[in-house]
């Protein structure tokens, strides 16, 4: 009796790892395909054009700052940098206690202006609002400290254009991203209410002048298995679910949103530790709700770079937060579990997401308990637990090959060396690495502690990484970002 | 089952060695073609540059590698760089050549990537002969295509083409239309006329006409542009008076100034922004009225237009005295984020009373409209702030 339960629960635990991965795959072969539809408009529609058009709409990029002194400077010039016919820069302090407000007002020549505010959302109160008097469309909000969504939701009550884009202060923007990104407004302004963008890392590649002027592999395994995950999940996932009007996340590192959308909906919300996934379902929900028709979509080709974690402490605090906060969204929305009312999200992309994001460590976690007890005590025989596990390596293998097939209408990493780097770590981020991020969320359903609404990743800033990393390397002008964490 | 099981190993394994083997042999390929490629590529460069400086246009090199994907590339890339009499030898070269023809004939027969490529080309070749062909695209089911046939007829910038571009608006979706206005802009005045014609007429895209006669500039829009600000349509309304403050002349400020009247704040908001563009003295009383309208965006909009029009500065200063708080805020903020009240605050320290005593009083003013904060951060000092308030108020 017990040698055929557990003999089936080994069972079960495969037949699940390979319905993952061959969801993985079916939806990165809808990627494929939604990344060269894009890929045709992108070659052939004029994009660029775009950026010299009247008919561009203006964006509000919102930048919610806390302790940043170190980046806020860079980080604002590097945005100014973009190019984009409209745009207004938002600043948000959210009770700084360094001297973030003070570098920008010295560096951008700020004066205290009596700024009208329509308080369309809730926020702390805001202390001060500051004007450049610089030929630079940028505003400050100093208000006290109320958490990042409360700080993106301020800096949409002060935005004055109709679209925003919320942005973490150490990102480093690339110059036509904005363009590729508005494109899509462009395209179906009534119904398109968020665009989400490509965040790629950045660890590894040099910058110049606030903007990524080599991209390189790093070196750090911790890293390298960072850029294989960015590249599965923003590559081989996204453009599929956004081809199938299920985007799940805009990510709030690097999303546009169309401000009347977000407010009809209440705005970020401050209790949660996932505030991008929880908008984004709120805003599907919303629109699914009142049977309107509206596009959330995800744009390959919008650009961003951001520093991920460089040591393995740094990087477990961020995927226990990160699956905290899916933990606490799928709570909030297990109503639309398989709710026909809300189509094709309520009935394939969200089932997808809990069954295999929520519950997938779980499951993962209990095989790696189950098959070497099922060994050890006869009911498995080694000649087909190892086949077994090899199976579940290969098809995690082989979803990650196919997501750097997908990434390379980009051309980086073009250099032989490179492409072995990363086969070699497509393989290896399934030998270890993933078994301690299962582990990690599994702890993260039991942890508890109190809420954090600003991460605890603490970066040097896109300007001076190799002044407060120590490790970073300058050459000829060039920073290269090896370690930039601590 | 183990049976099974070793099947499922040995294909996944497979699986897994074909898809990073081809991803290796693709990473390879490019890399060596991209090297040859770029090789190929500045050949063609500095042989058509040579041929180009030296005004070969018989040479044989343009028959020999005529089918050259190439070789047209850069030929392309010549017909964007360079302008005048060489440009037109080269055109003349590429029909010639039979580049015009096959495109011509993609455009109308090939599959997608071909018709969206020869609309390209044609764009960059932009011969007047091909006219035909690219009205026909306007009508083709690929947006892209559309989108490349307008930008060819606009580098042509044949007025005739005009009405047919303005025919096939109407028929495209949200996106495409905004691409298809971005390319009649490019016609510059020869596409007045039959706009303006458009815009009185009930297209679906009046509005984005509209905006683009504004930002081509030609007066000869402007009654067309009045007409529209009759319109129903509150965004025609909208555009019409934005591209009026660009393009109209001294007819139109009646027009917009009634405007100001408008049932909807956008409408009056734009409207205001438009009357300070125009810089017509005429505006003056009107914009001072708007400083009390019911929407900030009017308010604001209205003083940041007094500061434009001669005679609207003084009118902004006195506005600090009106009785509509709201009013008096619109001009206090204005007047600081235009620098006039930091040019005050430095007249302070003024020998001469004619200079400090009118910027000593506006400085007070501001104070009192609530501005303290903005002159202690200038460096003034608080107690300073506190004696020039009078009134009793506290310093924001």
């Amino acid at each position: 009796m017990v040698d055929s339960l557990i003999r089936w629960i080994n069972y079960l635990v495969l037949i699940y790892v390979i319905l993952m991965e061959l969801q993985i795959l079916v939806v990165a072969v809808a990627s494929f395909i939604a990344l060269r539809r894009d890929q045709f408009s992108q070659r052939h529609g004029r994009i660029r054009d775009l950026a010299t058009s009247d008919t561009t709409p203006p964006i509000s990029i919102i930048i919610p700052a806390y302790n940043e002194e170190a980046g806020i400077v860079e980080s604002v010039r590097s945005t100014a940098m973009l190019h984009y016919p409209r745009l207004e820069i938002i600043v948000v302090n959210d009770g700084s206690t360094d001297l973030t407000v003070q570098r920008l007002v010295e560096a951008f020549d700020m004066v205290p202006i009596d700024f009208p505010i329509r308080p369309a959302i809730d926020t702390r109160e805001i202390r001060r609002i500051y004007k450049s008097r610089l030929p630079l469309p940028l505003v400050l909000v100093d208000k006290e400290n109320g958490g990042k969504s409360d700080a993106i939701n301020a800096g949409i009550n002060v935005s004055q254009y109709p679209y925003f884009m919320a942005t973490d202060a150490d990102m480093i923007i690339e110059t036509d991203a904005l363009i590729h990104a508005a494109r899509h407004f462009i395209e179906d302004r009534a119904r398109t209410v968020a665009v989400g963008g490509n965040v790629r890392p950045l660890n590894g590649s040099k910058v110049r002048s606030g903007s990524v002027s080599e991209v390189d592999l790093p070196r750090r395994p911790i890293e390298m298995v960072q850029i294989v995950e960015y590249v599965r999940s923003f590559l081989a996932a996204r453009p599929g679910w956004s081809a199938m009007r299920s985007l799940l996340i805009v990510s709030g590192a690097f999303g546009i949103f169309q401000k009347r959308a977000v407010t009809e909906v209440g705005g970020f919300r401050n209790d949660h530790l996932g505030e991008d996934m929880e908008m984004t379902m709120r805003l599907h929900r919303h629109f699914l709700k009142l049977k309107q028709p509206y596009r959330i979509v995800y744009a390959p080709d919008a650009v961003a770079w951001t520093e991920v974690p460089t040591e393995w402490r740094i990087l477990k605090k961020q995927r226990i937060r990160w699956h905290r906060g899916l933990i606490q969204v799928i709570w909030q929305y297990k109503g639309m579990i398989l709710n026909p009312r809300y189509r094709q999200v309520g009935l394939v992309a969200w089932p997808a997401f809990v069954a295999f994001e929520f519950v997938a460590p779980m499951v993962e976690f209990l095989g790696w308990l189950i098959v070497p007890v099922s060994v050890a005590l006869g009911y498995v025989s080694l000649s087909i637990a190892v086949p077994l596990a090899l199976i579940a390596l290969l098809l995690g293998s082989i979803n990650s090959v196919t997501s750097l097939f997908l990434d390379d209408r980009f051309g980086y990493f073009n250099k032989a060396g490179q492409t072995l780097k990363l086969l070699f770590y497509s393989v290896v981020e399934n030998l270890g690495p993933r078994q301690r991020s299962v582990w990690w969320r599994v702890r993260a359903m039991f942890w508890n502690s109190s809420k954090k609404v600003w991460g605890d990743m603490q970066r040097a800033g896109v300007g001076n990484l190799s002044v407060a990393t120590g490790t970073s390397q300058i050459e000829s002008g060039e920073v290269v970002i090896t370690a930039s964490s601590n | 089952m183990t049976e099974a099981i070793r099947y499922l190993l040995i294909g996944l394994t497979a699986t897994f060695g074909v898809v990073a083997g081809s991803l290796f042999v693709v990473k390879a390929i490019r890399r060596r073609l991209r090297g040859r490629l770029r090789r190929r590529k500045n050949r063609f460069i500095d042989m058509i540059g040579e041929l180009v400086v030296r005004g070969e246009w018989n040479a044989r090199v343009f028959k020999r590698y005529a089918s050259d994907p190439m070789f047209r590339e850069v030929m392309l890339e010549y017909l964007r760089m360079i302008a005048g009499a060489d440009r037109q030898h080269l055109v003349e070269v590429t029909r010639g050549m039979g580049m015009v023809s096959e495109y011509t004939g993609e455009l109308r027969g090939g599959d997608r990537n071909e018709r969206v490529r020869a609309a390209e080309a044609l764009a960059e070749i932009a011969d007047p002969e091909t006219l035909p062909d690219l009205v026909f695209a306007l009508a083709d089911s690929v947006p892209e295509v559309r989108i490349q046939a307008a930008a060819a007829l606009a580098n042509i910038g044949e007025g005739r083409a005009v009405k047919s571009l303005l025919v096939a608006l109407d028929k495209q979706d949200e996106g495409s239309a905004q691409r298809l206005a971005d390319a009649l802009y490019g016609f510059g005045s020869a596409a007045v006329e039959e706009s303006a014609r458009y815009l009185t007429g009930s297209g679906k895209y009046r509005p984005l006409v509209a905006r683009t006669l504004g930002l081509i500039g030609d007066i000869q829009a402007e009654d067309a542009l009045i007409q529209a600000l009759d319109s129903t349509d509150q965004a025609l309304r909208i555009r019409a008076a934005a591209a009026l403050g660009r393009a109209g002349t001294p007819r139109s400020v009646p027009y917009l100034l009634e405007l100001l009247g408008d049932d909807q704040w956008e409408v009056r908001a734009q409207a205001a922004t438009a009357v300070g563009r125009r810089m017509d003295q005429r505006g003056v009383p009107w914009l001072k009225r708007a400083l009390s309208d019911g929407a900030w965006w009017v308010r604001h909009n209205a003083a940041a237009s007094l500061v434009e029009i001669p005679g609207g500065r003084e009118a902004l200063r006195l506005a600090l005295d009106h009785p509509d708080p709201y009013a008096r805020d619109a001009a206090a903020a204005v007047l600081l984020s235009s620098g006039m009240a930091g040019d005050a605050m430095g007249d302070l320290t003024s020998d001469d009373p004619l200079v400090r005593n009118p910027a000593m009083d506006l400085v007070m003013k501001l104070i009192r409209a609530g501005k303290g904060a903005f002159f202690v951060n200038e460096g003034m000092p608080p107690e300073m702030v506190r004696q020039l308030h009078h009134g009793g108020q506290t310093v924001r």
